[in-house]
């Protein structure tokens, strides 16, 4: 088990290698010369080649990507197109604000990760419920409310819904602000709702199907051919089998989180981490571009390795492949044999 | 000798694959027929089918439905007409009287029109995202679980750099490294959608590959291409099938999420989450900009929804009634 849980942090690195690399090498290979719009419009051709040589920007790719990550020595004597390198989070300053980027991340990313998690535990708290019901009175009345209400939740974009939702509780009703803010838990009703739908009817679908493919197999008769109460055959035996695939819909499903949270911020114009994406995209704020994704790639590829180790837990079958390798030669061996 | 050994065994392997194959086709006709049988039970899968024929036919049909100009041409006299209203438009430098189904938008754009030719983006970008991402993503899922070892650790290393970014941003990244266009839009959704496949394929295999009758396969001396198309993954397709319908839906949603945030299509091209990204201005009084894209994205989706539930019942014996 330790063995597993080393092997899969160590495979972190190259994850995050891969990710800084490609977002690293799609901003470099994109059309526009940050050095000319950090300058003013009517900046010579000579400014243009100086503020690129102090940047950094005339330096080959692979020694931009070495500087991206481990730090940049501007000739210049300005400070400020100096950074310390994805290694100290410090990716130099924002173009268009002019403050160190990864200090509006950290600032704003804590609204963010409220909201998703609000979001999320509404979702886990619907969703799993829901669809265990829904899989053990398969055909049932509750087992069709669910399902027309997981499809439609399903089919209805977020950024939608969340305008619907203005429109009633705020347009028509008045009784939850349109616009959304950390300080004021009130305000974060209808934002989280609608973050929260999506990954619910996703959960829940998931839940059902998985339970409803273990329920059907002969180790569930069994253990309620000895007599086993309902409950703890639904609990004990189908439950931790049907987990496997919901843990990684789950799993997919925090990404999904952030993305949702992109846009149900720009629907109740909530300041996290999304809305800065979105600003910094529009303006081409290089720098903010990539610490950014940078940033998330990083909260993503723990929340993946949080997942795959959970699968070891509930997954003994999983886990026995990675116990121990000389079990697994023992095996070969015994197969030339 | 070698020569003559080897050439036999490939007459043998010719044979057998005939055999297969023969064997295979008989199995698909029927299987079809029993297939279509049981999905046509399900009225709701059946409706869903209905209602994404019609969404292509009015896709592939828009220019007979509706003139493209009279989709894009501003006519800000009519602006915000409500539904049903009959007003005067220029068009083709006449002016015609024309019936506003659906009332228009800011510009005065006809809404109906809009949503008629926005279809054929939508349908696009859903049909032909997750086609390339389910053949790709289970493929390699497959694989990885199967094989395990190092081909796992690659693959599964891809997927989560893959996965560790954020699907609207990479898609982005893609387009913005490569210039805004259509196809470049289809590669982005496309490759951000390969990772769920991967895993969910991976995350069945493994837990499929270890039972008696994979095992009894072994023993037989099958080969593992065979075990893994032939055993391994029609015991997988249940949660792959729903992956794939979720998928669909994902995609045209990313698509719809990416020009809403004013990122993907541009306008005045007419793109339904274009159209709501403008609805969000106006929603205070003029709520119908707001209802009818949403709706029209709603459909799309809950009938491709409707759609992978029956073939999901359709194709699983194991959840026949």
């Amino acid at each position: 088990m330790a063995r597993y849980i080393i092997r899969r942090l160590l495979l972190i690195i190259p994850v995050l290698l891969g990710v800084t690399f490609i977002v690293f090498a799609l901003t470099y290979i994109s059309p526009g010369d940050p050095a000319r719009m950090i300058l003013p419009q009517d900046a010579t051709e000579a400014d243009i080649v100086r503020m690129r040589h102090f940047m950094g920007l005339d330096e080959p790719f692979l020694l931009q990507y070495f500087h991206f990550l481990f730090g940049f020595q501007s000739p210049s004597s300005d400070p400020s197109f100096s950074y310390k390198g994805l290694i100290a989070l410090d990716l130099g300053r924002s173009y268009v604000s002019n403050r160190p980027v990864f200090q509006t991340i950290l600032e704003r990313f804590p609204n963010t990760a409220l909201l998703s998690f609000f979001a999320l535990i509404l979702s886990i708290i619907l969703s799993i419920p829901a669809g265990i019901i829904s899989a053990t009175h398969q055909y049932s009345f509750a087992d069709m409310v669910v399902s027309i209400l997981a499809l439609l939740g399903l089919s209805m974009p977020a950024f939608w819904l969340g305008m619907l939702l203005i429109w009633v509780f705020s347009v028509q009703l008045k009784i939850f602000p349109a616009l959304a803010n950390p300080s004021n838990l009130k305000s974060l009703v209808l934002p989280v709702i609608t973050l929260a739908t999506m990954n619910t009817a996703v959960q829940a679908r998931m839940t059902r199907s998985s339970m409803l493919e273990v329920i059907r197999q002969d180790y569930i008769r069994t253990a309620r051919a000895k007599g086993l109460e309902e409950k703890k055959v639904i609990r004990k035996h189908a439950l931790q089998n049907a987990l496997i695939p919901i843990v990684t819909v789950i799993g997919l499903q925090v990404g999904q989180l952030l993305v949702g949270a992109v846009l149900t911020e720009t629907v109740f114009s909530y300041p996290g981490i999304g809305t800065i994406m979105v600003d910094a995209i529009q303006r081409k704020d290089t720098p903010q571009i990539l610490a950014s994704v940078v940033f998330v790639a990083i909260v993503f590829a723990v929340v993946n390795l949080i997942v795959d180790i959970i699968y070891a837990f509930i997954d003994p079958r999983i886990k026995s492949q990675y116990e121990s390798v000389s079990k697994k030669k023992l095996k070969a061996s015994q197969k030339k044999a | 000798m070698n020569d003559s050994k080897l050439g036999r065994l490939n007459n043998n392997t010719t044979t057998a694959m005939d055999a297969t194959l023969k064997v295979g086709a008989k199995k698909s006709k029927s299987g079809f027929s029993e297939f279509w049988r049981r999905y046509r039970k399900n009225k709701l899968a059946v409706i869903g089918l209905v209602v994404v024929a019609v969404y292509i036919l009015v896709a592939i049909f828009a220019d007979l439905f509706f003139p493209y100009d009279f989709a894009t041409q501003n006519q800000i006299s009519n602006a915000f007409a409500k539904p049903l209203t009959r007003a005067d438009v220029d068009y083709n430098d006449q002016t015609v009287s024309h019936l506003y189904v659906l009332g228009a938008d800011n510009f005065g754009r006809d809404i109906l029109g809009r949503i008629i030719h926005g279809a054929r983006v939508s349908m696009i970008i859903g049909f032909s995202t997750i086609a390339f991402a389910c053949f790709v993503g289970s493929a390699l899922g497959a694989i990885a679980g199967y094989y395990g070892g190092k081909i796992e650790s690659i693959i599964m290393g891809a997927t989560d750099i893959l996965l560790a970014i954020p699907n609207i941003l990479f898609a982005l990244a893609i387009v913005a490294a490569l210039g805004p266009s259509f196809q470049n839009l289809l590669l982005a959704i496309g490759i951000t959608s390969i990772p769920a496949f991967v895993r969910l394929m991976r995350a069945s295999v493994l837990t499929v590959k270890d039972q008696e009758f994979i095992e009894a396969s072994h023993a037989i001396g099958a080969r593992d291409f065979r075990i893994i198309v032939q055993h391994i993954v029609p015991n997988c397709m249940a949660p792959i099938i729903v992956q794939a319908t979720l998928g669909i839906a994902q995609s045209i949603l990313s698509a719809t999420s990416l020009s809403f945030l004013g990122l993907g299509i541009q306008p005045p091209a007419p793109e339904w989450g274009n159209m709501l990204s403008d609805a969000r201005s106006y929603l205070s009084f003029a709520p119908h900009t707001l209802f009818f894209p949403g709706i029209a994205i709603m459909t799309v989706i809950l009938a491709y929804n409707l759609i992978g539930d029956g073939l999901r019942d359709a194709l699983d014996p194991k959840l026949k009634r």
